[in-house]
C-alpha cells in the first residue's frame, strides 16, 4: 500500500545473508576485528563489503553513574532525529546505552568512516570507488551495538539504499521508545541478531550493572572473553568456561540474570493480558528499578543442535530471551557460547533448517502429541515449532504460554486496525456530508461555513434547507468524526494499534482533510459558547488532542521528506492552517505589534496560496475584523484583496 | 463495532504475578526486616529506608493482639475512633468490621506523636508498610489510613506475611470501590494456620493459641520460653480441627453462620513448588480450606505440626521460592485446550493443590470469567457512551436555541412549543435508557468495583445530569395528575439519585484539592433539582394567591428564595433562568408583588436588591 522502505527487501538480502555461507565470512570478520582498533574491512566477492566492528571491552568501561548506564539517545548529537516516542507534547527521545553511544560519537568524530559509508551506499564517484555496493555492518559482542548505531545512522540519511547490520551476541542497546521508534520507520529488517541460545551476554542488561554478583563476575569474564577472541584460534581456546570464573560466583552470576530477565519478562507478560490495570503488579512497578532495554530488529536463535529460527516481535524476543535461557543451569554454556559462534554458524549452515519468520508455512516435524490433537490451530502448531527448534520442547507449557500470549496480542493489533479501517470509510460519509455544508454555506457569498456554525446568519438561504436544520446536521457529523478520531488517539496512547500507524500515508492523509475541514467547526463552536472567556483562548487552552497529533503526523513524515508539498498555484480549497480561525478570534485581544505580526502572516499565507476562497467573503468574522484594522491604508486593504484573484469570484457569480 | 460478547478470558496470569514479586527482591528485605525487629520488645514499629523505599515495619505479635473476646469473631467497628473517613462504608450505610485486636494495636501506635511526625515527612516517597502475623494486619490497616490522605506524590504498598484476615466485605467494598485492591499483597504459606483461623469463632481456638503463641513468640525473637510439646501437639491437631471445620463450611457453601472476614487484596500462596498470586476473594477462600487438605498419606498431626511452624517460617520459605518459580513445570498432558485454563492449572500446580481439585479450578475460572465480563461490560459502555453524545449535543442545541429566542429549555420543553421537541424528547428518553442501565449494571456488581470513582464515568454522569434532569422534571409536571412533588420519594428517577450520590462521594475525596471559586455563572445550574424547587414554589405561590394555607405557603416561597440567593452568591445558577421568558422571572414578578405589600420586606429579602438591580441582565 504504503512504500517507505528504500532498500527493495531488506528481508530478502537478510535471508540471503543468513542462509549463505556469506555468514562464515561476516564472523570471520567480527574475528579479524578484534586485532584492530576500531574496525575491519574487507571486500568479498560480488562487491559485498564487510565493515566489523572491534568488540573488545575494558572492565572499567562498566563503572558507571546510574544502574543501567543509559542517556538520551539525542544528547550531545543530532544523528537520530527518527528516535522518538512521538508524542505531541514534549516527546520523549529513546534512551541508548551511553558506552555505546560515547563509543559511536567519538569513531564518528575520529575516523572517516561516514564518508565511507555514504560513498559506498549512494555510489558518488571519487578515485577509487565508483559503484554502489552492499555493505555490510557487523560486530560480535560490544562491537555488534557500535555496529547498530552505525547502521541507524546511516538509515536515518535517508539514502536509496542502506547498510544492513548483523550482530552476534549483542548486549542491547535502547530502549522501548528505541525499538518502537525502529519498527515506526520500519527498519527492523536491516538488523538481524544472531543469539546463541544460551549466551548471556544479550540478557546481561536486564541487570543492574551496580548488582555485586554481576559486577563480580564481570571483572573475571570480560578480560577473558577479549583474550579468546584476540588469540582468535577457535581450536585453542575452547577450555572449559570454569577456568575463567569460579564455579560459585558463577552461579550466582547466573542467578542473577535469570532472576532479573524473568522480572522483566513476567511483567511484560502481565501488563500485556491486564493492561496497565492498577493491581499489585502496578504498584511493585514504581518500587523497584527495571531495566529500560528491549530488543529491536531480528533476532535469530540459535540452537547447539544447528536449528535456528527468526523472531521479529519485540515482545516474542523478549519472551525467548528468557526461556531459552531460563530453563537451564548452564553455566558453562552461558559464558562459553559467547565466544563459540563459529561453531554454531558452522551448525546451522550443515543442517540450513532457519526457521523464518513468516513460518506459518512449514508442515514437517510437529511433536506427536501436538498432531494428535487436532484442536491447534496453525499459530500454536507454529510456537510449538519454535520451541521445538531452540530444544526447549513444547513440554515447557509456561514458555508455550509465553509466546502465545504475545502472538495474541499481535492478532488484536491487527484485528483492532481492520475495524477502525472499515470506519475510516464509514467515516468518509460524514466528511463529504460536511464538505456539502461547507460548500451550501458559502453560496451565500457573504458568510462561510465557520461564520454559519457559529450561528452568525442573519438569513435564510433559498431554496435550501432551514440553517437550524442544517446546524444540526454538521454538529452530529462533528460529533461522529470527533468520537472516531478520539477513539484513534486512544487506541494509540494504549498502543493497541500497529506503530506505524501515523507514519501511513492513507491515515496521514484522512487524518489532514479531516483536520483541514472539522477543526474551524469545533473552534466555532469554542467560541461560540464563550468558552474562551472561560478558560481561556483556544490554541492555548481549548484545542483537541487529536487535532495537535493529527498536525504532528504530517510534520514528522513532511520533515522526514518522504512528503513533500509542492508549491501551490490556485488557493487551497481548504485553509492551510487549520487553527486560522482561533487565530483571527485572538487577535482582538492582542497588542499592536502582534496584531502587526500577524497581518504579516496574512500576506505570507496568501502569497502561498494557503488560504481558502472561504476567508475572503464578504460579511465573516474575518473580514470584518480586516476591514476595521485601523493600522492598514485602505489602499493596503484593497491591494491586499485585489492580489488575491478569488477575491473577484463571489461577486462575479452574484 | 462488532465485538463478540461474551468472550471468555484468555490467559491467567497469577504465576507471572508471583514470579514478579518474588524477583523483585522486595520480599527478602522485608522479612529481613521484620525478623531483626520483632526481637525487639519495646517499639511498636520501625522505619528502615532502602534505597529510595522506605519500609514501614510493625511488630510481629503481642499475646493481646489475638485477643478478642468482646464479639464471636473479635470483629469491630472500623471507625469507632473516628480515625478513618467515613467513605469506609457500605451502601446502605453498613458499617465496615475490622479485627479488633489489630485495630487496637493500630490506634495505639497512632497515638504515639513520633510514628505522625515521621508519616509527615515520608509525604513523597515510596512507601511500603509490612508486617508480620497480626503486625501483618496492622501494616494492612496503617495502608488504607495512609491512602485515605490521598497524597498526590506518594506511592505506598502493604506487604504481609501470614497475616489473618482482617476486614470484612464491606470494608473489601469500600476498598475495591477505590481501586486501591491492588496495593495489598499478602504472603501466605501454603500450610500456615493463621490467615486462616477467624474464619473460625474465636472461642473455638482460643485455648489452643494461648499454647501456640508463646511458641511463635520463642522462633521470633531470641527470648527464650519454654513449651511443653506434648500440650502443644494437642494445641495444634485442635486448632486445625476447629479450623478446617469452619472452612469447610464456607469453601462448600454450606449453609450456616459464617465469619464476617473476608479476604482483602491479593494473595500469594506459597509453597515448596512454587508461588501464584490470586485476587479473587471467593477464590481466596476456597484455596485457604483447600489447600490444607494436602495430598493424602500425609498424616493430620504432621500437617497440623506444619500448620505452626510455618507461620514462622517464611524467611526460609523465601529461600527457596524463587528457584522455585524459575524451573519451569513440564505438563505431559495438557488439561484442556484453552490457555487459560492451563494457567489456571499451572497456578494450582504451583501451589501443590493440584489440577484436579475441580472445587478451586472453577472457581478460578468464575472468577476470571466473572472479571473479563466486567471488562467486556466496560467496553460496551464506553462505545455506548460516545454514540450518545449526539443526543446530548441535540439536547444542547435545543438549549442554546431556546436562549436564542429568550426562554429556558426547560420551559420551552414543558409547553412542548415547537415541533422539535418532540425530538427532544427522544433524545431524553434515549439517554436516560442508558444510564438507567448503567445505574442497574453498578448496583448488580457487573462493572469494575472502582467503577463509580472512575472520573471519566462521573464527568459524564454529571453533565447528563444537569443538562437532562431539567427535562425530566419538565415532563414530569406535565404529565402529573396527582400533583405530587417531584423531589417527593418514588418520584425522582433512580438514576439521577445514584449519579448525584456518586458525584458528592467523589466530591468528598477531592477536598483536599481547593476548588476554585466560580466568578462567571455557571452554564448549566449546578443542583439538577433546580426546577423542580420552583415548580413547589410555583404552587406555594398560587395557593398565596387563592389565600390557601398562607402561613405554609409563605414559608416555602421565602425557604426557596434564600436557597436562590444561595445558589446565586456561589454561582452555580445559570444565566438562561434570568431570561424574560422564564417561568423563574415570571414566579417572581408574581411573588415581588404579593410580598411589596408589607413594606419592611423590601429591605429584608435576600433577592430583592439583586432583582431589582438587574444585577442579572447585566450578566445576561
Amino acid at each position: 500500500m504504503e512504500a517507505c522502505t528504500s532498500n527493495p527487501k531488506p528481508g530478502e538480502t537478510l535471508d540471503y545473508v543468513v542462509g549463505s555461507e556469506l555468514i562464515a565470512d561476516v564472523w570471520d570478520a567480527c574475528c579479524k576485528a578484534y586485532k584492530c582498533r576500531d574496525f575491519h574491512e574487507t571486500e568479498i566477492k560480488k562487491n559485498v563489503i564487510i565493515i566489523a566492528f572491534c568488540g573488545s571491552q575494558k572492565v572499567t568501561d562498566f563503572i558507571t553513574e546510574n544502574d543501567f548506564d543509559e542517556c538520551k539517545i539525542n544528547s550531545y548529537n543530532q544523528h537520530f532525529e527518527s528516535m522518538h516516542d512521538g508524542d505531541v507534547e514534549n516527546s520523549k527521545p529513546a534512551l541508548v546505552r551511553k558506552l555505546f553511544l560515547d563509543r559511536f560519537l567519538c569513531m564518528m568524530q575520529s575516523s572517516k568512516l561516514g564518508d565511507k559509508i555514504q560513498q559506498y551506499q549512494t555510489g558518488k564517484k571519487t578515485e577509487k570507488v565508483t559503484e554502489k555496493k552492499t555493505v555490510i555492518l557487523a560486530g560480535h559482542s560490544f562491537g555488534g551495538a557500535i555496529a547498530s548505531l552505525w547502521t541507524l545512522w546511516a538509515l536515518e540519511q535517508r539514502w536509496e539504499n542502506s547498510p544492513l547490520c548483523i550482530t552476534f551476541g549483542c548486549p542491547l542497546l535502547g530502549d522501548k521508545i528505541f525499538s518502537r521508534a525502529i519498527e515506526r520507520e520500519k527498519w527492523s529488517p536491516y538488523f538481524c541478531h544472531i543469539v546463541s541460545r544460551h549466551d548471556i551476554v544479550p540478557r546481561l542488561c536486564f541487570s543492574s550493572l551496580k548488582s555485586l554478583p554481576i559486577s563480580k563476575a564481570l571483572d573475571r569474564l570480560l578480560p577473558y572473553w577479549n583474550d579468546s577472541m584476540q588469540k582468535g584460534d577457535n581450536q585453542q581456546k575452547v577450555q572449559d568456561g570454569s577456568h575463567a570464573l569460579p564455579q560459585e560466583d558463577s552461579l550466582s552470576f547466573i542467578k542473577q540474570v535469570i532472576a532479573d530477565t524473568s522480572q522483566l519478562v513476567t511483567h511484560e507478560t502481565r501488563a500485556l493480558v491486564v493492561g496497565s490495570a492498577n493491581l499489585v503488579g502496578g504498584a511493585v512497578k514504581c518500587l523497584i528499578k527495571r531495566s529500560p532495554y528491549r530488543p529491536f530488529g531480528y533476532y535469530v536463535f540459535c540452537s547447539s543442535s544447528g536449528t535456528a529460527c527468526c523472531i521479529e516481535n519485540t515482545e516474542a524476543i523478549l519472551q525467548m530471551l528468557y526461556f531459552a535461557l531460563g530453563n537451564s543451569r548452564q553455566s558453562g554454556a552461558c559464558i562459553m557460547e559467547h565466544i563459540e559462534y563459529g561453531k554454531t554458524i558452522a551448525q546451522i549452515s550443515k543442517s540450513s533448517s532457519l526457521i523464518p519468520p513468516c513460518w506459518k508455512t512449514v508442515n514437517n516435524e510437529i511433536p506427536p502429541y501436538w498432531k494428535k490433537n487436532e484442536n491447534f490451530s496453525t499459530d500454536e502448531v507454529a510456537l510449538a515449532l519454535q520451541l521445538e527448534a531452540m530444544g526447549i520442547g513444547v513440554q515447557n507449557v509456561q514458555a508455550w504460554l509465553g509466546l502465545k500470549i504475545v502472538e495474541e496480542n499481535k492478532n488484536k493489533l491487527t484485528k483492532n486496525m481492520d475495524q477502525q479501517i472499515i470506519k475510516l470509510d464509514e467515516m468518509q460519509n460524514y466528511m463529504a456530508e460536511l464538505e456539502l455544508y461547507k460548500i451550501s454555506c458559502e453560496k451565500d457569498g457573504s458568510l462561510g461555513y465557520y461564520d454559519f456554525f457559529k450561528m452568525n446568519w442573519t438569513k435564510e438561504l433559498p431554496n435550501d434547507l432551514p440553517n437550524d436544520v442544517k446546524w444540526i446536521n454538521a454538529n452530529k457529523n462533528r460529533f461522529k468524526l470527533a468520537a472516531f478520531w478520539d477513539g484513534i488517539c486512544e487506541l494509540m496512547e494504549k498502543e493497541e494499534l500497529p506503530n506505524d500507524l501515523p507514519n501511513r500515508v492513507k491515515w496521514i492523509n484522512a487524518g489532514t482533510e479531516y483536520r483541514l475541514l472539522v477543526e474551524p467547526l469545533d473552534i466555532a463552536h469554542y467560541y461560540r459558547l464563550g468558552k474562551h472567556e472561560d478558560s481561556g483562548h483556544y490554541i492555548a487552552h481549548g484545542r483537541p488532542r487529536r487535532y495537535k497529533l493529527l498536525q504532528k503526523w504530517l510534520e514528522d513524515k513532511e520533515k522526514k521528506g518522504e512528503m513533500q508539498s509542492k508549491k501551490r498555484i490556485q488557493p487551497a480549497i481548504f485553509t492551510q492552517d487549520s487553527c486560522f480561525w482561533a487565530r483571527v478570534e485572538e487577535v482582538h485581544s492582542k497588542t499592536d505589534e502582534e496584531k502587526t505580526c500577524f497581518t504579516e502572516q496574512l500576506k505570507q499565507k496568501m502569497a502561498d496560496c494557503e488560504l481558502s476562497k472561504d476567508v475572503f467573503l464578504d460579511d465573516n468574522t474575518f473580514m470584518r475584523w480586516w476591514k476595521s484594522y485601523p493600522n492598514l491604508s485602505a489602499q493596503e486593504k484593497q491591494s491586499f484583496s485585489y492580489k488575491y484573484p478569488v477575491m473577484l469570484l463571489p461577486s462575479a457569480e452574484g | 463495532m462488532d465485538l463478540d460478547w461474551p468472550n471468555p478470558p484468555k490467559f491467567s496470569v497469577g504465576q507471572e504475578l508471583a514470579t514478579l514479586i518474588a524477583t523483585c527482591g522486595i520480599l527478602p528485605k522485608a522479612w529481613e526486616a521484620i525478623f531483626s525487629f520483632s526481637k525487639n520488645e519495646d517499639d511498636s514499629f520501625l522505619l528502615e529506608k532502602d534505597e529510595d523505599v522506605v519500609y514501614v515495619i510493625f511488630p510481629s505479635f503481642r499475646n493481646e493482639d489475638f485477643i478478642a473476646s468482646d464479639s464471636k469473631y473479635g470483629e469491630c467497628n472500623i471507625n469507632n475512633q473516628k480515625i478513618f473517613s467515613a467513605g469506609l462504608k457500605g451502601d446502605v450505610d453498613k458499617p465496615a468490621l475490622v479485627h479488633k485486636g489489630a485495630l487496637n494495636r493500630f490506634l495505639h501506635i497512632l497515638e504515639n506523636p513520633d510514628f505522625k511526625a515521621k508519616m509527615q515527612e515520608l509525604k513523597e516517597q515510596n512507601i511500603i508498610f509490612v508486617g508480620h502475623s497480626i503486625g501483618g494486619a496492622v501494616a494492612a490497616l496503617a495502608t488504607i489510613w495512609f491512602l485515605e490522605k490521598r497524597l498526590r506524590n506518594s506511592n505506598s504498598f502493604c506487604i504481609t506475611f501470614g497475616a489473618p484476615l482482617f476486614g470484612n466485605a464491606t470494608l473489601q467494598e469500600a476498598i475495591g470501590r477505590e481501586d486501591w485492591l491492588g496495593r495489598f499483597c499478602h504472603v501466605v504459606c501454603k500450610y500456615d494456620i493463621v490467615p486462616r483461623m477467624y474464619l473460625a469463632p474465636y472461642e473455638s481456638i482460643a485455648n489452643s493459641l494461648d499454647a501456640i503463641v508463646p511458641h511463635w513468640r520463642s522462633k521470633m525473637s531470641t527470648e527464650c520460653i519454654d513449651v511443653s510439646h506434648l500440650s502443644m501437639s494437642e494445641a495444634c491437631i485442635n486448632i486445625l480441627n476447629n479450623v478446617v471445620k469452619c472452612t469447610s463450611t464456607i469453601a462448600n457453601n454450606y449453609p450456616g453462620v459464617r465469619s464476617p472476614y473476608v479476604p482483602i487484596g491479593t494473595y500469594m500462596f506459597c509453597s515448596t513448588h512454587g508461588a501464584a498470586c490470586f485476587e479473587d476473594s471467593e477464590a481466596v477462600l476456597k484455596l485457604l480450606h483447600f489447600s490444607v487438605q494436602g495430598q493424602e498419606g500425609i498424616p493430620f498431626d504432621q500437617i497440623a505440626g506444619t500448620c505452626i511452624s510455618e507461620h514462622t517460617d517464611y524467611g526460609h520459605m523465601l529461600e527457596g521460592i524463587d528457584e522455585a518459580l524459575l524451573n519451569a513445570r513440564q505438563f505431559a498432558n495438557l488439561v484442556s485446550n484453552s490457555s487459560f485454563e492451563i494457567g489456571i492449572a499451572l497456578e494450582l500446580e504451583a501451589i501443590g493443590v493440584g489440577a484436579q481439585d475441580n472445587h478451586v479450578f472453577l472457581a478460578l475460572k468464575k472468577a476470571g470469567e466473572a472479571k473479563n465480563e466486567k471488562d467486556m461490560n466496560i467496553e460496551k459502555l464506553n462505545v455506548q457512551l460516545s454514540t450518545n453524545q449526539s443526543f446530548l449535543a441535540q439536547l444542547e442545541w435545543h438549549k442554546m436555541n431556546c436562549k436564542d429566542k429568550n426562554s429556558c429549555s426547560y420551559d420551552s420543553f414543558k409547553q412542548q412549543v415547537e415541533k422539535k421537541d418532540f425530538y427532544v424528547n427522544l433524545a431524553r428518553t434515549k439517554l436516560g435508557g442508558f444510564w438507567d442501565e448503567i445505574v442497574d449494571m453498578e448496583e448488580k456488581h457487573v462493572l469494575p468495583s472502582d467503577f463509580r470513582t472512575r472520573n471519566k464515568w462521573i464527568n459524564a454522569g454529571t453533565t447528563y445530569r444537569r443538562l437532562v434532569e431539567p427535562l425530566d422534571i419538565a415532563f414530569h409536571y406535565r404529565t402529573d395528575k396527582e400533583n405530587k412533588s417531584y423531589l417527593s420519594d418514588e418520584v425522582r428517577p433512580h438514576r439521577h439519585i445514584v449519579l448525584e450520590k456518586w458525584m458528592k462521594e467523589k466530591e468528598q475525596t477531592r477536598s483536599g484539592r481547593e476548588r476554585r471559586g466560580r466568578t462567571n455563572f455557571a452554564s448549566l445550574t449546578q443542583d439538577s433539582c433546580f426546577w423542580a424547587h420552583l415548580e413547589e414554589a410555583r404552587k406555594a405561590l398560587m395557593s398565596l394567591q387563592q389565600g390557601k394555607d398562607i402561613n405554609a405557603s409563605l414559608e416555602v416561597c421565602v425557604e426557596f428564595e434564600t436557597y436562590v440567593k444561595s445558589i446565586i452568591t456561589d454561582k452555580s445558577i445559570s444565566i438562561e433562568v434570568f431570561l424574560d421568558q422564564s417561568s423563574f422571572m415570571i414566579w417572581w414578578q408574581q411573588y415581588s408583588q404579593i410580598q411589596l405589600q408589607s413594606p419592611q420586606w423590601r429591605s429584608n429579602s435576600p433577592l430583592y436588591d439583586f432583582m431589582a438591580n438587574e444585577g442579572c441582565k447585566k450578566k445576561v
